[in-house]
Order: structure tokens, then C-alpha cells, then sequence
């Protein structure tokens, strides 16, 4: 005796097989037709997912922590670089680490252009300034009002892993100098801290030669 | 505009490092059946595929913000690995990687298509390129040597380590328990 509400009692009384087999494809195209006419919201065409509000929170925390990550990150920057810029116009030389530095900004003014915003020609050397790895200073060679040659006589070189990044960013920073003419020259991926000090040792530099002018 | 590219090139780099460890832990604990009772397998398996998808997602706006930063590279240098002129081998294994994801994640929609051994080797592409973004992020990084770094990275490896460890040995267990009663 089957149970009541039993989904397979039919099956049990059918008469035989074959009328239950050409039954069930006759349910089967019905259901079809069915489908076709009144498709479910949620078909194929539209996957459903288990986990959609988990998914939605990790996306949620990944953009909120980048843009975190990121203010974060351009927070510290900032602060690295006002100690910076107290350091150079406090003009206050650094002991060099493993270079020889002059000892202080050193000018051999030969001439003066006539316009009081041009560079002064001679030999400037910026306030050095301070990374987190070590300091950073700059010098420049001003010709005809132009920047000739720039050099960073100081940089942080106290283990291998800075001194193979500064040896291959310190050679951009100074041909971006060159190109720029200014301090406005391109960040080198992977020496951001470099960078960011080369850039103000250079204003601090282009600042001793426009005074002088 | 260029240093707020840069920065963001750095978080969103960050951020997809932790969203691929994220997929690779759910991934692990889904295959060694370590989801335990509250949550459903195909739960966990819609979170791992969501992961993997939003590392892809990130990865493609840390390259799209590092070319935007004006960093000094060329498009070509981050299509076709090992000819960056700068950063050569961090590069290339940063591009590498990225198309490992892009595999991983683009065979995964069609995964019926594929014979189940094929697949599952070719998902686990996804390891060697977890290890390619971990170098990549370490050589290049320029937060990579900073403490908060390092501990988040050694916090991330051992949260990867655990269920990976789990796995390994759900799978020696198996093939053991195979190999006496053969």
C-alpha cells in the first residue's frame, strides 16, 4: 500500500510500460512548450550564485582598500616629503654615506642672464634630502641658462637591494632632468622614495640658481 | 594626475595579491572538503570563482594604472614577456602571471568543455602564478621592504599554507587508503 501524496504511485499503477514511457514524453514536450511560452526568471541565461552577497562584500572590501591603500599611501608620501623640504631649507648637509659630497651648495657663478627667473650658469648642488633609506642630493650644471648635466652625488646605497635600484634610477631621474629642464620629471617605477627626494633636492638646486641669477 | 595613477598602481597591485591568495585558500578548502557544515560546497565554489574573477578585475587596473602613471612602459612591455627594458625579470613575471590568471579564469566558464584532468592542470596554473606575483611584488614593490609589507605577506603565506597543507594531505590520505586496499 503506498503512502499517501506518494509522487510515484502512478508510476505503480500505470498500465504498462510502454503507455507509461509515452506518457511521461508527452508530459515532457508539454513541459516544454510550457517553458517556452512562460520562461522562469531565473534561467540558463542568468546564473544564480550561491554566495552573491559574500561576493559583493569581498568586492566591496577590495575597492574600499584600495582607495584606502592608496590615500594611505599618498598620505605617507606627503609626510616623508615635509621632512624633506624642512631639511632643505634648513639647507642642512648630511653626512654622505658611502660618497663624497661637497660639504656644502657650492656655486661657481659665471654669468648672470639677464631675466631674474633664468638659471644663473654654474655648479649647484640642492639641499640633500631624506628617504626613509637614506638621503638623496642632487647637483646640476647650468650652462646658457640650461641644465647641461645633473648628477646625484648622494643616494641611498647602503645595501645591494638600493644600490641596484638607484643605479638604474638615478641615470633616468638625471636624463628625465635634462629632457624636463625642471623639477617636474617622471617618478621611476620601483625607486617612488628616490624619486620623490631627487626631485626636491633638484627644485632645491634650480632654487640656488634662479636666486643667484 | 600621474601620482595618484601611481599610487593607486600600488594598492590595487596589493589588493590583487591578497584577492588571488583569497581565491586560492577558498579554492583549496573547496576541493579538500574543508567548507565544513554551514556553508554548501557550491557556496564555496561561487566565492572562489568570484575571487578569482575580481583578481583578474584588479589586476588588469593595477597594469592599466602603471601604464597611465607614466612609469617609462611601453604597451608592448606588458604584452609580451621578458623585453621590458627596466625591471626585466619582475616584469616579465608579472606578465607571465597575468596570463596564467587570464587562462585560469577564462577556462573556468567553459569547464564542462574540457576533460576533468585537463582542466584541473590547467587550473593550477593559478599556483605557479601565485608564486610569479608574490617575486613580482617583492622586487618591484616599492612598499615591499616596508614592515607592514612583510607581515601582511607573512600573515597571507601561512593563511595559504594552512588549507594547501590540508589539502595535500586529504590527497597522500586518499592515496594511501587506494594503494592498501588495491
Amino acid at each position: 500500500m503506498p503512502a499517501p501524496n506518494d509522487p510515484y504511485d502512478d508510476i505503480v499503477t500505470s498500465p504498462t510500460p510502454d503507455d507509461r514511457l509515452s506518457e511521461l514524453s508527452a508530459r515532457s514536450a508539454a513541459r516544454r512548450r510550457e517553458l517556452e511560452l512562460n520562461p522562469p526568471r531565473h534561467n540558463g541565461s542568468k546564473r544564480r550564485h550561491a554566495a552573491k552577497g559574500s561576493r559583493t562584500a569581498a568586492l566591496g572590501l577590495a575597492v574600499v582598500s584600495t582607495l584606502g591603500m592608496a590615500a594611505y599611501l599618498h598620505q605617507a608620501s606627503q609626510s616623508s616629503g615635509s621632512a624633506v623640504l624642512d631639511l632643505a631649507t634648513t639647507d642642512t648637509t648630511l653626512p654622505p654615506p658611502n660618497a663624497s659630497v661637497p660639504s656644502s651648495p657650492k656655486s661657481t657663478s659665471t654669468t648672470k642672464p639677464s631675466g631674474t627667473k633664468s638659471l644663473a650658469d654654474g655648479n649647484w648642488t640642492g639641499a640633500a634630502s631624506m628617504t626613509r633609506w637614506g638621503p638623496v642630493q642632487v647637483a646640476i650644471t647650468v650652462s646658457g641658462s640650461k641644465i647641461t648635466a645633473a648628477s646625484a652625488p648622494l643616494y641611498p646605497s647602503d645595501d645591494n637591494r638600493s644600490i641596484s635600484i638607484n643605479r638604474i634610477a638615478i641615470p633616468k631621474l638625471v636624463q628625465s632632468t635634462l629632457t624636463a629642464q625642471n623639477a617636474n620629471v617622471n617618478s621611476v617605477s620601483g625607486a617612488t622614495y628616490t624619486s620623490a627626494s631627487y626631485k626636491i633636492s633638484l627644485q632645491s638646486a634650480i632654487d640656488k640658481s634662479r636666486a643667484a641669477s | 594626475m600621474s601620482d595618484v595613477l601611481w599610487f593607486l598602481t600600488r594598492s590595487s597591485g596589493i589588493i590583487a595579491t591578497v584577492l588571488i591568495a583569497a581565491a586560492i585558500i577558498d579554492g583549496f578548502i573547496y576541493s579538500g572538503r574543508e567548507g565544513g557544515q554551514r556553508m554548501r560546497p557550491v557556496w564555496w565554489v561561487d566565492l572562489h570563482r568570484g575571487l578569482g574573477g575580481y583578481a583578474l578585475i584588479f589586476t588588469v587596473f593595477h597594469l592599466l594604472t602603471a601604464y597611465g602613471a607614466d612609469l617609462g612602459y611601453r604597451v608592448i612591455d606588458i604584452i609580451i614577456p621578458g623585453i621590458s627594458k627596466q625591471s626585466t625579470l619582475a616584469v616579465t613575471l608579472g606578465v607571465l602571471a597575468f596570463y596564467a590568471m587570464l587562462i585560469t579564469v577564462f577556462t573556468t566558464w567553459p569547464k564542462r568543455r574540457f576533460r576533468r584532468r585537463i582542466w584541473h592542470a590547467i587550473h593550477l596554473l593559478s599556483l605557479p602564478a601565485a608564486i610569479a606575483i608574490g617575486v613580482h611584488g617583492w622586487q618591484m614593490g616599492t612598499d615591499s621592504r616596508t614592515g607592514w609589507y612583510i607581515a601582511a605577506m607573512v600573515v597571507l603565506t601561512g593563511l595559504v599554507m594552512y588549507p594547501a597543507g590540508l589539502r595535500v594531505s586529504g590527497l597522500l590520505r586518499s592515496r594511501l587508503v587506494m594503494f592498501w586496499n588495491a
